[in-house]
């Protein structure tokens, strides 16, 4: 679990696009999903809009913001969800022991792990968010500092879901692959509740959202600076400044839990 | 050198509570039942050794291999291979290891042969000009050629099995860890792997520990067989000691093109007869199988017949009742 070497990172690219090969031979699946994952960003940012335009800003902030944070969150998860599938699929993987195969091979785990289950449809959903993020940009008239603070965010955001997905990869190894469903909660419930700023959320929600698990970091406060408007809405203006920190603090309880899981790792019968 | 010292290992398996909400609570509070595979195991095995390993079905074979590929963590006991911690070493342990499980593959399914290999030799970084001449070695020694742009999963067991070695040799390691590599195969397939496996050991030296519950795999290719049974060592021989002792029954089929003979030689014991058909008993001690067959064929013309060797189980039984045949 060093850092990862240049020779890693070009073995990493081989294997995800052995992955990718392999789909190909199933085209007519992946046209499909690719098709259906281009409406998601319609159902995603539909209530946005219709909430915006109806019922005035939400808190004080208009549609073009409001798409600003989708687009950060959509970014980062999408792009963790790309490279490090196979976390996000370690349940079935686990079960079926091709724990073993990944053991029996001179290489990382995590590395060879994330590129088990690489999907290349869901580099749709980069495009989408990268797009959405585009046309905020161009609304909102960002200069080149706001910019800056909306990729510290979408970076710090990275490090956040690939924690997520570890912890919840390690947890598979307490309850061998049961828990599948709470993995798909947090990161998919995650990305849902960061369509809106945390500030419209009740008390104690917005305090889980902030200091519990801090999704918070990952697109409201850097949004925030960005937009000029931390200390209106009542931060000290070092807070957006943590997002690395705090998701960075995530990701290293994934690294660590998914550790602890690998050294009571049992394997599977013959 | 392989060294296993007083090898033991419990699998915890968690009593599981069902359910969404059940799972969550798996999280907090687990219960285990406790299943001891390996029992205190002790062996150790020189380089260029081909050893059988050899135990019925649950005896903890495959776990043993899986401890000493580094796939999982001794619960007691070590387990030291040329000075490695396989699991603690991992890494550079299995740099120098070849391992084919047989049920198992180590191929990437949904693409062609070639594509594996060459996947292989970037996993182990093998240099360019080694990978190709030991990869065209083993392409002709296992026959692997012309499947090399066959997908994965349209091969055969036969055909899969020959490319899963071949894939487990590419960084031409010292040891080779097979676990059932024949098991399911067919007649000519077993043969071609069994030669190729004989050939590998005796000419380039390569340690071989071959688990199997098939003792005609341990006749052909192991001077030394480890016995194991419920996680215990039994044996640590070789086959031919054993044999003299008990193993030595042999079993007859016979059909013939006409009736079966009535009588039979003294020292042969009759288990099944049918009009045209017999089933035979015999130790080749007592009458060789050459000369049973030639008894049989001058009075009946013989159509086909099969000499099994006794079962695994069959032998352990043997070996529980009448004691271990004393040291050569
Ligand atoms: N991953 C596992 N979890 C729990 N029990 C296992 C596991 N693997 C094997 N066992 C049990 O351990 C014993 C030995 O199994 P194994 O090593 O597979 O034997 P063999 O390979 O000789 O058939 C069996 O009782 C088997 O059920
Ligand atoms: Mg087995």
């Amino acid at each position: 679990m060093a850092a990862p070497l240049p020779d890693d990172l070009r073995l990493y690219v081989r294997l995800a696009g052995a992955r990718i090969r392999e789909q190909m031979n199933y085209r007519l699946s992946f046209a499909v999903h690719t098709v259906i994952d281009a409406f998601l960003i319609v159902s995603d940012l539909a209530p946005v809009y219709l909430l915006s335009r109806y019922f005035g800003a939400l808190e004080g902030w208009t549609f073009a913001e409001l798409a600003l944070l989708y687009g950060m969150v959509g970014l980062s998860w999408g792009l963790v969800e790309t490279t490090l599938r196979g976390f996000q699929k370690f349940g079935p993987f686990l079960v079926d022991g091709e724990l073993d195969r990944v053991l029996l091979r001179p290489r990382g785990v995590l590395l060879q792990m994330a590129t088990a289950q690489i999907e290349a449809r869901k580099v749709g959903r980069i495009l989408q968010a990268g797009l959405v993020l585009g046309i905020a940009f161009v609304f909102l008239d960002l200069g080149p500092a706001s910019v800056a603070w909306v990729a510290l965010g979408v970076a710090g955001g990275i490090l956040f879901f690939a924690g997520i997905l570890l912890l919840g990869a390690a947890s598979q190894f307490w309850t061998m692959g049961q828990t599948a469903e709470l993995q798909n909660m947090l990161t998919y419930g995650g990305s849902a509740a960061l369509l809106y700023p945390v500030s419209i959320y009740s008390t104690w929600f917005r305090r889980v959202l902030t200091y519990g698990i801090p999704l918070a970091f990952v697109n409201y406060f850097p949004a925030l600076a960005a937009l000029g408007r931390t200390a209106e809405a009542g931060w000290p203006p070092w807070i957006p400044a943590l997002s690395p920190f705090a998701c960075g603090a995530v990701l290293a309880l994934g690294m660590l839990a998914f550790r602890r899981g690998l050294r009571r790792y049992e394997s599977t019968g013959s | 050198m392989i060294e296993v010292v007083a090898l033991r290992k419990d699998y915890r398996i968690a009593v599981h509570h069902r359910g969404f909400w059940g799972a969550l609570r798996n999280l907090v509070e687990t219960r285990y039942n406790v299943v001891r595979a390996v029992d205190g195991i002790s062996f150790t095995i020189e380089p260029g050794e081909f050893v059988g390993f050899v135990g019925p079905n649950g005896a903890g074979k495959s776990t043993t291999i899986k401890i000493l590929t580094g796939v999982l963590e001794p619960t007691d006991g070590s387990v030291t291979v040329n000075g490695l911690v396989p699991r603690r070493d991992r890494i550079e342990h299995t740099r120098d290891i070849g391992v084919v499980f047989g049920q198992r593959t180590q191929l990437w399914w949904d693409l062609p042969v070639t594509e594996s290999y060459d996947l292989l030799r970037h996993i182990y970084s093998v240099p360019e000009a080694e990978y190709r001449a030991q990869r065209e070695r083993l392409c002709e020694l296992l026959e692997v050629g012309p499947l090399l742009d066959t997908p994965v999963r349209k091969l055969s067991l036969g055909q899969r099995m020959r490319c899963e070695l071949a894939a487990a040799l590419l960084h031409a390691p010292t040891m080779l860890f097979l676990d059932e590599p024949t098991i399911g195969l067919d007649v000519v397939a077993k043969e071609t792997v069994r030669t190729f496996l004989a050939a590998e050991n005796r000419e380039r030296g390569t340690t071989v520990l071959l688990a199997t519950h098939d003792l005609s795999d341990v006749e052909r290719l192991c001077p030394r067989m480890i016995l194991i049974d419920r996680g215990a060592l039994v044996y640590d021989g070789p086959l031919e000691a054993i044999r003299r002792r008990f193993g030595a029954e042999r079993e007859l089929r016979v059909d013939f093109e006409g009736a079966a003979p009535a009588e039979l030689p003294d020292s042969v014991e009759e288990q099944e007869r049918g009009p045209e058909r017999l089933v035979l008993r015999f130790r080749p001690g007592e009458i060789s199988s050459a000369k049973l067959i030639a008894w049989l064929s001058d009075r009946q013309t013989i159509a086909d017949l099969e000499i099994h060797e006794p079962p695994i189980e069959r032998i352990v039984a043997e070996i529980y009742r009448r004691g271990l045949p004393p040291p050569e």
